[in-house]
């Protein structure tokens, strides 16, 4: 599958697929392939039956398309829309097997259909959605697909030379999901813990929907000083941080961490020794207190003070429903007694 | 290619919901031609006129681009022989098809001018929604790799062999058997399973089974 290939099944009425092992037609009827002369024998997985699974998320998608709501308040319609582009975006970067590409290029034809409805589009997030936006994190592999997707590009990897802030999930490789329906978050019910004050970038001389030169948000929220632990997958208040590591007598953990960069790629040391690591959130359910966050990182050359760098997507530890309420507790008392303050995110 | 003719044929004569939002053909576009000449970029008049576009991966191979200095040469000609194996096959894709034009990101769009690339890749959602077909190259990773998949050039796929056998029950019955290929976990070759004489080992071997079919 192409990286745009998301892209121009949603807009083209008709697809002729070259593919491995067949050719495949795609058509808003109907898909034919060769393999097709015994019927009896379609249950076998070949290619066409992954085209065959894609039309069908891609009507999915199509129909849940911003023209063909009815928008009841301005609100929902934006929170609407917020899904369907996260829902776009998790298919596309399921699709992206490139390694190397330009994921912001290959989604620009859409971004450029919706630009008219949706406003102001900034490295693959909408202003208007944009605290939502952030709700991202790198898909986990179930070790036992592992192997099945070898693939190194599915490992989300940092970008290189690429003008992507470290807040936006076109900045990694592989596949990401956003949280939402399918995790219980209706974003109806939530609230927002981060105000975003502005968004600051380089007006683009290319491509408005690529990559931009300086992109920064300057935000207004709560930063809780947080340490990992070795595991690099759970996050200790530093006040509460186990000392010599004995993690077994230690408080539970404030959240559960997904690093946005596959960490064997980074220098699991350098983290865990870490000191200037910080956790604010994003947004919290308004039914079950459940925040959501992200793990930020200071950046410590000529950037402006209070400048920090995503580096991971923080959700509550859900081990047993005990376990998330007391951390969740924890997180509130340390999040009541820290002040809310300006910082930027690059 | 003359099943891909019949789909094609069938869908825009006979398919009420298959209909171009657009037609309105891009700024510029590729004459195919007809077989044995050179294809050539084409400014347009803002025509209505069917074309086909190709949905490919760039890869990391060098690919061949139009730019305002290519420009020129570009509409005197392109030699088949100095496309990409992808571009050669989908013009003669689009050739075979009875297609005139094909649309490609990277001949057709300067390269170099972001003035054009501004204005053109905000049109790019609407040349994939006017075309009356979009050759999507799946299987290639680059440019360099070609659209026809190896199976072009090994047994007709849609060749099929009835073997007939006797079931558990004792029952006259008939397995069908063809050969497949498929990518491993490598991304290499596979050629999966050699045709056995023997039709009991179709029913008692599941990896026969799987690979089959």
């Amino acid at each position: 599958m192409q990286p745009q290939s998301l892209q121009e099944r949603l807009l083209a009425p008709r697809i002729l697929h070259y593919c491995f092992t067949e050719l495949v037609w795609e058509c808003w009827s109907q898909i034919e392939c060769q393999c097709l002369p015994i019927p009896e024998l379609i249950p076998l997985r070949t290619e066409c039956t992954e085209i065959f699974e894609m039309k069908y998320r891609a009507r999915l998608l199509g129909s849940q398309a911003p023209s063909h709501q009815e928008p009841r308040n301005l609100e929902s319609s934006q929170i609407l829309f917020g899904e369907h582009w996260h829902e776009l975006v998790q298919e596309f970067t399921r699709l992206d097997l490139s390694y190397h590409s330009d994921r912001l290029a290959a989604l620009s034809g859409l971004a450029a259909l919706y630009q008219s409805t949706s406003g102001e589009y900034i490295c693959g997030l909408w202003r208007s959605d944009l605290v939502r936006g952030l709700m991202w994190g790198v898909k986990t592999l179930d070790p036992k697909r592992i192997h099945a997707f070898s693939h190194a590009s599915r490992i989300s990897q940092p970008q290189q030379d690429y003008d992507v802030p470290s807040w936006s999930w076109a900045s990694v490789t592989g596949e990401i999901e956003y949280e939402g329906r399918m995790h219980g978050l209706r974003a109806f019910e939530s609230e927002d813990d981060i105000d975003i004050i502005n968004v600051e970038y380089d007006r683009p001389n290319t491509n408005p929907y690529g990559p931009l030169k300086s992109c920064c948000i300057t935000a207004r929220g709560c930063l809780l000083p947080v340490r990992l632990d070795p595991s690099l997958s759970l996050l200790f208040d530093t006040s509460n941080f186990p000392a010599h590591d004995n993690l077994q007598q230690s408080p539970p953990p404030v959240g559960k961490v997904i690093l946005d960069v596959h960490s064997g790629d980074m220098s699991c040391c350098d983290i865990i020794t870490q000191k200037a690591l910080f956790c604010t959130l994003i947004q919290t359910s308004r039914t079950e207190f459940s925040p959501r966050g992200i793990l930020l990182r200071a950046v410590e050359d000529k950037s402006p003070p209070d400048t920090f760098r995503r580096i991971g997507y923080i959700r509550p530890h859900l081990y047993f429903g005990i376990l998330s309420s007391i951390q969740s507790l924890i997180m509130e008392i340390a999040l009541d007694t820290s002040e809310r303050r300006v910082f930027k995110i690059i | 290619m003359a099943l891909a003719k019949a789909w094609l044929d069938d869908c825009v004569d006979n398919h009420t919901t298959c209909r171009n939002i657009s037609q309105k053909i891009p700024t510029r576009v590729i004459k195919v031609g007809s077989e044995g000449s050179n294809p050539v970029l084409y400014a347009t008049e803002h025509e209505s006129s069917p074309y086909a576009a190709l949905s490919h991966c760039w890869g990391s191979s060098d690919i061949l681009r139009t730019t305002t200095a290519t420009i020129h040469e570009r509409k005197e000609g392109i030699s088949m022989e100095s496309l990409p194996k992808t571009f050669q096959d989908a013009v003669i894709i689009t050739r075979k098809l009875g297609i005139e034009y094909l649309w490609i990101d990277s001949l057709c769009i300067l390269q170099d001018s972001e003035e054009d690339w501004n204005r053109e890749a905000a049109k790019m959602a609407l040349v994939y929604s006017g075309a009356t077909v979009v050759i999507s190259a799946d299987a290639a990773r680059s440019s360099a790799d070609g659209c026809f998949g190896p199976y072009e050039h090994s047994l007709d796929r849609n060749v099929s062999i009835a073997i007939h056998c006797i079931n558990n029950e004792g029952t006259n019955c008939q397995v069908y058997a063809r050969s497949t290929r498929r990518r491993n976990d490598q991304d290499g070759l596979e050629h999966d399973i050699k045709p056995t004489d023997d039709p009991w080992d179709v029913q008692e071997l599941p990896i026969i089974r799987r690979g089959w079919w």
